[in-house]
């Protein structure tokens, strides 16, 4: 439609000349980052304010499901002990945090502490972000290094720098609602036969034995990594080391098979109530807390929520159980995380702030707000009541193995995962094309 | 011969059936609204709350800073109504000239903002984003009504020229003889002359940006100035179960509106309808 | 004769002589430029041209390396592309994206151009019940997808509605079936724009004539001969008009897919629009993001223009 060609090479030139210059602007910014100007949110002074001079910082998480925040209580605690410093308490809603903190990091205006996950392993993974040079390096700080457990370690550093924080340790396990198992008559179930004997009878009582969001991945992934902790990594605890190193593959490992065969099982079986490929967070919420379903699986703390949602009701964390009592592993790993943003102006106060959330009275309030277990509780102190129901899966190391894909390179293995079991339960695949997929997604690090 | 017949009639029927059932979501909406948290649950989405109640929407209005659905709105009217004044004023001087000076340029320019116009915006959002980051505008009102003014214009443009083209030149004429500069000429004759134009403008592009999620999502996200759309989202995150106070929310979001509507519905009709067919 | 270069490129161009019409040099350069100047144009052009275009462009760049939206990038040439049409992922959302694109223009141009007849003439309450009908387009999608959420879900309204009337083999898992999960889609997308389409065609039906009409009816013709010999040639710019509108926002389709299904249940409802999405602001692969957003721009304008040439082209023998 441009009749004239001059016009064209004009517009052409010109419009080149923009795009470089924003081209160019985009390759300097993420580049010299440390030295961008102060972020649009959480102003702040130029320089560190060590005493006396206010300061406010950003500390930016995803939203809890429903719930008021952990990190309120432990930050209003910082704030009487720092009245200088003002933490603003920015909360995203959890499915689109990964791509918020994303751009605001490539843009320069991302909060001065900032949640992630450790390793590298979903979305909002914190090593990506160190290794790309967006948060702080923490490693000459021993309050930091002292707050990693040992096996969490490969999780929070790379290259010999520590790029983030663990601020509890979160079970990830089987939410039961009591009430209604004791309407039935039934306890949690302690293995596999057990509990496929009471998804028949929760059936025939109308109700499903497990609820999962057949619409939400993540979900699903979770409950994969359940039945995978039992038998793939109880089988084998190295199993993400080797993996790692190219000596086994998802497609040819027996056990990731029989993982999937065995959320088939589930479905065939009639553990799941009709139309869960089609649920969402909603109608998962709305199944356990009113008892149409007798478990979901969630991190601990969505007892708390569920309490808080239905407060007539009893509910605890359970295990979910493999073929036997012996086989049966646990999830508890440090899934919650900071980081310190290393382009933030107020580097000295978002550094008070994350070693704030690493002292001991820090760790044991958060871990009571969010339902989950204290860092600087041992096996001496116990288990918090809620968690109960874990029993000695929490406290045995030989009980319980971390999340399984924290240790995976990209984020994009865990949703082959979860969108594969949506294809398992819709018979739209096979275990083998979803191992396949997931292989393909590991290989594609770069 | 066209009189109300009895197959008018029948007609008229089945259509006032079929508006009813476009209108059964709406009816949903409000209904559940106005139930208590476990009624929404349980009880059946058609029937009636037993006992109606505001709760829903007090839990919606309780919340503060950059999750209240009243700041959201203020910011939304904010940005609205810079952005469509801005898209008004420079859109209609743009249109006026490409068609008034027909040529080569003219034929140019109205194909660069009829591309535009087709052309998806996401594969330039985040360049926008380190634009507006090295100005300092992430985050802030005016950044937000510069991207959306910008995003606009081929639309507003688009329509102001398909309208002036029907402008007779008769009274810009006129006002030349009469010793005006062209700019006083646009500005006390023409402009007045574009009023439907106008029209049709504020409506389309305060739609649009109103209620616009996807860009002020990543442009807005935990800044002071969330538009409404945002808020709305990071309540769902949240209240994941609570519909009654999740529908609530979306009727005050769609009220301001819905209003609008009701009352300017022939505006609104006439300017999607002429508008689009220019 | 105030053309003097300004600061954007296209127009800094001083007019030619013969200002694309051939006319011998004359006044009328001068008289044109005594309404309005170039001048005035310029704060459009720039805003156009800087975030669409400049930004496009340099998102198009990106499309050809492997940015991950964090930290630097290299460039990989044609890999991307490679990986879009080797099949897989993206081929399924490029071909449900036809689907929904295409089936949307049918239904929603059909149904609203039947809403419009049955509104037209001498119904009382036709002012009223376009009111009613129009309603849905001021919605954000946003509220609409969340309301057929609710109405969506297994034990919700609308499968209970089913069962109320003894229908309940046609129950469905709505968002969850793979066979179905298009068709929900669809359902929500037609139900927010029909009353566009439909005030559209009332706009485009005011333009036909009731003489020409009464005069077909008297020499004999039927409804549907009065239809198609009188009414359709002059509806004609307008079916133009409200196909692409509706094709253009069927290929772009992403805030109702998104809410409702997120492209599943694994991958049967993906588009273009949220693979782009998903690649880009989930998976971080801004390279491959901005590579598949480039194909479906491409898409988007060959569509568009293929439909607006075949449709005018009709018309004018």
């Amino acid at each position: 439609m441009i009749k004239s060609p001059r016009t064209a090479v004009r517009s052409a030139i010109a419009a080149t000349a923009i795009a470089a210059a924003l081209v160019l602007s985009a390759c300097s910014s993420s580049s010299d980052n440390a030295s961008t100007s102060a972020p649009a949110s959480g102003g702040g002074s130029g320089s560190a304010a060590a005493s006396g001079e206010a300061v406010t910082i950003t500390l930016g998480t995803q939203t809890a499901q429903g719930g008021e925040g952990p990190y309120r209580p432990v930050v209003a605690e910082f704030e009487k002990a720092n009245p200088n410093i003002t933490v603003n308490l920015v909360e995203t809603p959890t499915d689109s945090y990964a791509q918020v903190l994303r751009t605001q990091l490539q843009a320069g205006n991302a909060p001065d502490v900032f949640y992630g996950q450790p390793g590298a392993g979903n979305p909002n993974a914190i090593l990506p972000s160190g290794e790309a040079g967006y948060a702080t390096d923490l490693s000459s700080y021993s309050w930091a290094t002292g707050a990693i457990p040992a096996n969490s370690e490969t999780l929070f550093t790379l290259d010999g720098k520590t790029y983030g924080v663990p601020v509890d340790l979160a079970p990830v396990s089987m939410i039961a609602n009591l009430t209604a198992y004791k309407e039935l008559g039934i306890e949690p179930a302690t293995t596999l036969d057990e509990a496929y004997q009471q998804c028949a009878t929760a059936k025939a009582a109308g109700k499903s034995l497990y609820m999962i969001a057949g619409a939400g991945p993540p979900n699903l992934g979770l409950f994969a990594s359940q039945v995978a902790a039992s038998l793939v990594y109880g089988a084998d605890p190295d199993w993400n080391t080797k993996r790692a190193n190219k000596e086994v593959t998802f497609a040819d490992s027996k056990e990731w098979q029989a993982t999937l065969q065995q959320v088939i099982d589930y479905k065939d079986k009639g553990c799941f109530p009709d139309g869960v490929e089609g649920a969402g967070f909603p109608e998962l919420t709305n199944a356990i807390t009113s008892g149409s379903s007798l478990g979901i699986f969630a991190p601990s703390g969505a007892v708390v929520d569920s309490k808080a949602a239905a407060p007539t009701q009893e509910f605890g964390a359970y295990v979910l159980p493999a073929a036997t009592v012996a086989d049966t592993r646990s999830i508890l790993s440090t899934t919650n995380g900071l980081a310190v943003n290393a382009g933030s102006p107020n580097q000295e106060a978002a550094l008070k702030l994350l070693e704030f959330f690493t002292e001991p009275t820090s760790q044991d309030l958060f871990a009571k707000s969010s339902g989950n277990v204290s860092l600087a509780a041992t096996s001496s102190t116990g288990v918090p009541a809620d968690l109960a129901g874990l029993g000695d899966f929490l406290t045995d190391e030989s009980k319980h193995v971390p999340l399984p894909n924290l240790f995976w390179p990209n984020g994009g293995v865990y949703d082959a995962l979860g969108t594969g079991v949506q294809g398992l339960l819709t018979g739209q695949a096979t275990p083998e094309v979803v191992l396949e997929a997931m292989d393909a997604a590991w290989d594609q690090t770069s | 011969m066209f009189r109300y017949s009895k197959g008018t009639f029948v007609r008229e029927v089945a259509m006032l059936l079929v508006a009813l059932i476009m209108m059964l979501p709406f009816y949903i909406l409000f209904n559940t609204a106005f139930k208590n948290t476990e009624e929404a649950l349980s009880s059946s989405a058609l029937a009636l709350p037993t006992n109606p109640t505001l709760e829903g929407f007090s839990a919606s209005l309780a919340t503060t800073g950059s999750r209240s659905l009243i700041v959201g709105a203020l910011n939304s009217l904010i940005i609205t109504v810079g952005s469509v004044v801005l898209l008004i004023i420079i859109g209609s001087l743009a249109a006026f000239v490409i068609i008034r000076r027909p040529g080569k340029i003219s034929k140019t320019l109205l194909a660069l903002f009829l591309l535009a116009i087709i052309l998806p915006a996401q594969l330039g959002l985040i360049p926008v984003y380190i634009g507006l980051r090295s100005l300092g505008l992430v985050g802030t009102h005016i950044g937000m009504i510069i991207m959306y003014t910008g995003l606009l214009m081929p639309l507003s443009v688009f329509l102001y020229t398909g309208f002036v083209r029907t402008l007779p030149r008769d009274y810009e004429e006129a006002a030349q003889i009469d010793g005006a500069s062209p700019f006083a000429t646009f500005r006390k004759i023409v402009f007045p002359l574009l009023g439907p134009a106008t029209g049709t403008v504020a409506i389309l592009t305060s739609l649009i940006i109103w209620n616009d999620f996807f860009t002020s999502l990543v442009f807005l996200s935990g800044s002071d100035a969330v538009t409404l759309p945002v808020v709305v989202y990071s309540f769902v995150g949240e209240l994941v179960s609570k519909w009654n106070v999740i529908f609530a929310a979306v009727i005050l979001s769609m009220i301001p509106f819905l209003v609008f509507y009701l009352f300017a519905q022939k505006k609104f009709i006439q300017g999607f309808a002429g508008g689009i067919k220019s | 004769m105030s053309t003097t270069s300004a600061k954007t490129g296209p127009v800094s161009e001083t007019e030619p002589a013969g200002t694309g019409s051939g006319r011998p040099a004359r006044r009328l350069p001068n008289r044109d430029s005594r309404y309005a100047s170039w001048w005035w144009a310029v704060p459009a052009v720039a805003l156009v041209i800087a975030i669409h275009y400049a930004a496009i462009a340099a998102g198009s760049i990106y499309a050809f390396t492997d940015y991950k939206g964090l930290g630097s990038f290299k460039f990989v040439g044609l890999d991307n592309f490679a990986k879009i049409f080797s099949g897989g992922a993206s081929m399924k959302a490029l071909i449900n994206t036809l689907i929904i694109a295409f089936v949307f223009l049918i239904a929603t141009n059909g149904i609203g151009l039947a809403f419009a007849l049955a509104l037209n003439r001498t119904l009382r309450s036709r002012h009223f019940l376009r009111v009613i009908l129009f309603a849905p387009v001021v919605l954000s999608p946003l509220a609409v997808s969340y309301i057929w959420k609710f109405i969506f879900q297994q034990k919700g309204p609308l499968n209970e509605f089913l069962a109320s009337i003894g229908l309940e083999s046609w129950q469905q898992t709505w968002l969850g079936d793979p066979q179905v999960v298009l068709i929900s889609i669809l359902l929500v997308m037609v139900w927010q724009n029909v009353g566009l389409t439909m005030v559209i065609y009332l706009a485009g039906l005011a333009n036909v004539p009731e003489d020409l009409e009464e005069a077909a009816a008297l020499d004999g013709a039927g409804v549907w001969k009065r239809f198609t010999s009188v009414t359709l040639p002059i509806l004609r710019p307008t079916i133009v008009v409200a196909s692409t509108l509706i094709l253009v926002q069927g290929l772009r389709v992403f805030d109702q897919v998104q809410a409702l299904t997120g492209g599943g249940p694994y991958g049967a409802s993906e588009t273009l629009a949220t693979q782009v999405y998903k690649e880009t602001f989930v998976n971080g692969r801004y390279g491959y993001g901005a590579a598949l957003s480039l194909v479906m721009t491409v898409l988007i304008l060959v569509f568009a223009l293929l439909q607006m040439g075949l449709l005018r082209g009709k018309k004018d023998d």
